[in-house]
């Protein structure tokens, strides 16, 4: 018997990102939110993106040539950025989703290094490793013994 | 031979399938996949091989 399973890594919100957009007197204020969980992940999808990144507290800031963002958590832990300096609407949410594919990578690298360093204790042995065409890396283990 | 397949996609998400396992002990590693991968399942479904055993195993049972 198989089973097929999806499983959504916890550095992962199920919330789709969406996107409100408020102007202020002196700039316009774009807030984002996104699936994103992991600080770590969040400041490397960042720097992917070419931006500079500061903590600030519970926040994150990115900066871009004109445009700055602020990451902050909400209660179920999941991102929201708010930019600010030259970015309406579509630039925010395009920068957001830069950002969200790079976090994905990020995501993608990390739950492939904790698997093959955890797979051996859990009696489970790398027999191939491949890349698919659409980037997805596929792992087949044996199983050697009860985990 | 039991095997896994873990399937990790470029934004994050991963897919898996268990090959070769009875039903109890497929049940079994969905467990040890979400604590390896730090990860929830979002769903499950029998593949069709599982679907053509059970099928195999009923007419089995009504001989």
């Amino acid at each position: 018997m198989s089973v097929s399973l999806i499983l959504l890594p916890l550095a992962i919100a199920a919330a789709a990102a969406h996107a409100g957009l408020t102007k202020g007197k002196d700039a316009t204020v774009c807030e984002v939110q996104t699936r994103m969980r992991d600080e770590g992940l969040l400041a490397a999808a960042l720097r992917d993106t070419r931006a500079a990144v500061t903590p600030d507290g519970d926040a994150l800031v990115a900066d871009w040539a004109g445009v700055r963002a602020r990451f902050v958590r909400d209660e179920r832990q999941v991102w929201s950025a708010h930019f600010t300096g030259d970015v309406d609407e579509p630039r925010a949410v395009d920068i957001v989703r830069a950002v969200d594919a790079a976090y994905g990578r990020q995501v993608q690298a990390a739950v492939l290094e904790r698997l093959t360093h955890r797979a051996p204790a859990a009696g489970l042995r790398l027999e191939s490793r491949s890349v698919t065409p659409d980037r997805a890396v596929r792992l087949v283990f044996a199983v050697e013994r009860a985990g | 031979m039991k095997r896994i397949v873990v399937t990790v996609a470029e934004d994050g998400t991963v897919s898996a399938e268990t090959l070769g396992m009875s039903g109890s002990t497929c049940l079994d590693y969905i467990a040890v996949l979400e604590d390896l991968l730090m990860a929830q399942t979002v769903h499950s479904e029998y593949t069709r091989e599982a679907a053509a055993q059970t099928t195999r195993q009923e007419q089995h049972d009504a001989h």
